[in-house]
């Protein structure tokens, strides 16, 4: 059943067992996962089924460090960010989960065996069941080209599945709308987890709407699911019964912010002759229904020699050079200069490489790059002064990058260029300058991870291997608020395996 | 002449590399005995790196100089040519007889670098030393050709 708390009674009090504070993927997923069963459950979405201006405006806030667009790259109405998702699905990698010595505030409390039983789940939730994500002999077979034995040993390869992107609340809404046991109450901006004098647990949540009615939502167990920004900032708005905010004893919440720098235009690589170059490294291909290409990872042995974060790269042809080609401008020349004076080395024989194109000199590729960074507590999301519509705290973004986090980027930047080059097939123009800082733009990929994040040790985290926030029996926190570390992957499938396993927890919790 | 003599003559005389190029070509082409192709010093190959047949002139002529202003210590073409020839006979005691040989050889050479991350960066591009280094002769050769 949908509903809008805007037309409901002011002062109506719902009640559950389960609340979900969030219309994303998260969210909603938890909450499908429900349906048909004997638990009653009321998802809580903050905007309506269609974007709002004046609900998106909640969002605003003040940035202290890199700039990033906090109204700009999440989406305040049902199915969240999934509005705008790009799609890509990728696991995070074993070596993520691991106590790094050279990582700060490194380590998951459980691997990836933790999360593999719910892979298979969450790649059905987001439409690319069955995943091959590195499954090299599936990919080998179906393009029918044998994949590259990369010979530099720094990178191999895994694989993206896109999903179409999968829009939350468009695809299972109909779901939702049948499901006799979940309740979604639309407008619905959760101000507030009110607790039990103790502060031990959530007594209510409170609930306003921006036409200025106030309902509260009570419920066995209560689940917040509103995005690495917004997490957050409801724990710390929740100050009322412990100083600092709901889980916040140890000055943990909203720490730890971590993105997935991205930089554009870092480098290019040229090719000569794309047969040295299969299709599934340069292109999206689709096989059994769905689309995936190559993603270039880092080996976790070069990882640990090096004592590099991790990264992941993608590519796909830019442009070619041919008959046809303007050659005027300055990449143009360079590119193809380095393409006729590594001729040889990049393509068989010595002749044109296209019998029908003497001209043809080859492509260059356009490359993007997802980095880690390293767990910084000084890199957080706090409250600012400035107050919403709704009167509340707005968030105050301090999003940090160091110096450790460049050089893994220049180093596996380095190392995909040489990896091309030692197996004869490309040639890398690195444009991103080997200097001590950052490129002047740095931009995140909509990722917002870390800022309550897992730890089995309260004065280090905010949330216990089961996702419950720390002194708070039963309050969960579900989404990449929770990932101690951020890998490279992109965090959507992720937060699906781990919305499923919070979910079989609160099954238990329930029985 | 003995083989050990013309060993010693060879890399003793001041010769010019063009001279000293030449007479590997007539050594090899002579059909002398083993014995005395066994006396061509290990750090030398054969048939000649010609820069011209590797890599294309022009096009790498930008990247040539631009090394060689990084490097203007190496701006000696016959300290370029050892060097290459060197990295040509690594890890083998018999030099290549013919072109496509040679190229083999180098080819080879070039992307162990690469995998070994034996690189410099020429113009902003990710090369290895002796691809670089090979650009670097290409220009200087070139500049030796003109009137």
């Amino acid at each position: 059943m949908f509903s809008d708390a805007r037309n409901l009674d002011d002062g109506s009090r719902i009640e559950a067992d389960v609340a979900v504070v969030g219309g994303g993927p998260a969210g909603i997923t938890i909450a499908r996962a429900f349906a048909g069963s004997r638990a009653s459950v009321c998802l809580l979405e903050g905007g309506g089924l269609e974007f709002d201006a004046e609900v998106q405006a909640l969002y605003a806030g003040e940035n202290l460090g890199i700039e990033y667009p906090l109204t700009g790259n999440r989406l305040r109405y049902f199915g969240g960010s999934s509005n705008h998702w790009g799609g890509y699905c990728r696991l995070l990698d074993p070596i993520d989960f691991e106590a790094r010595d050279w990582v700060p505030y490194s380590g998951w409390p459980f691997g990836r065996d933790e999360l593999e039983p719910y892979y298979e789940r969450a790649s059905e939730a987001a439409e690319v069941a069955p995943g091959r994500y590195e499954d090299g002999a599936y990919w080998q077979a179906r393009t029918g080209e044998p994949l590259v034995d990369w010979p530099a040993g720094r990178m191999h390869v895994r694989f993206f599945h896109f999903s179409p992107p999968t829009r939350f609340g468009e695809r299972y809404r109909a779901g939702l709308e049948r499901a006799g046991n979940i309740r979604v109450l639309l407008n619905a901006n959760v101000t507030r987890c009110v607790a039990v004098p103790s502060g031990a647990a959530v007594d209510h949540l409170e609930v306003r709407t921006l036409t200025g009615r106030r309902h509260e939502v009570r419920a066995r167990f209560f689940v917040l699911a509103a995005g690495g920004l917004e997490n957050p900032r409801v724990l710390l708005l929740s100050d009322d019964v412990v100083p600092g905010g709901l889980g916040n004893r140890h000055d943990q919440v909203g720490r730890y912010f971590m993105e997935h720098p991205h930089v554009g235009g870092f480098a290019e690589i040229v090719v000569a002759d794309l047969a040295r170059l299969p299709s599934i490294y340069r292109k999206r291909l689709v096989f059994d229904g769905r689309a995936g290409t190559a993603a270039f990872v880092p080996e976790p042995g070069f990882l640990r020699r090096e004592r590099l974060l991790n990264a992941s790269f993608a590519m796909a042809v830019a442009g070619e050079y041919g008959q046809r080609t303007d050659l005027s401008t300055p990449m143009a020349q360079a590119h193809v200069a380095m393409l006729r004076s590594a001729r040889r080395f990049l393509a068989d024989g010595s002749g044109a490489v296209k019998v029908e194109d003497p001209d043809y000199a080859g492509v260059w590729m356009g490359i993007g790059c997802a980095c880690e960074q390293v767990p910084n507590p000084d890199s957080r999301v706090t409250l600012g002064e400035a107050r919403d519509a709704l009167g509340l705290r707005r968030i105050r973004l301090d999003w940090r990058l160091g110096e450790q986090d460049r050089r893994s980027l220049v180093r596996h930047i380095q190392s995909l260029g040489l990896e091309f080059a030692a197996a004869g097939i490309g040639r890398m123009l690195i444009r991103v300058e080997d200097d001590g800082l950052w490129p002047e733009v740095v931009a995140g990929g909509s990722h917002h991870m870390g800022t309550t994040r897992m730890s089995d040790d309260p004065a280090r985290g905010v949330v216990d291997r089961n996702c419950r926030v720390h002194g708070v029996d039963n309050l969960y926190v579900a989404g990449s608020s929770v990932f101690p570390t951020s890998g490279s992957a992109n965090p959507t499938l992720n937060i699906l395996a781990l919305a499923y396993r919070l979910v079989d927890h609160l099954r238990e919790q329930l029985a | 002449m003995t083989g050990r003599d013309g060993e010693v003559a060879i890399l003793s005389a001041p010769m010019r590399r063009r001279e000293f190029l030449a007479l590997l070509a007539a050594v090899a082409a002579s059909g002398l005995s083993p014995v005395l192709r066994a006396a061509v010093p290990p750090d030398v190959s054969a048939v000649a790196i010609d820069p011209a047949i590797l890599t294309d002139p022009e096009a790498a002529a930008r990247f040539g100089r631009a090394y060689l202003a990084a490097h203007p210590d190496e701006a000696d073409p016959d300290w370029l040519m050892h060097q290459l020839e060197a990295t040509v006979l690594s890890g083998t005691d018999s030099a290549p007889e013919t072109a496509e040989a040679m190229f083999r050889r180098f080819e080879r050479s070039v992307r162990a670098e690469y995998a070994d991350g034996v690189v410099v960066l020429v113009d902003g591009w990710l090369v290895s030393r002796s691809e670089a280094r090979l650009y670097a002769l290409s220009v200087l050769d070139r500049a030796q050709e003109r009137p």
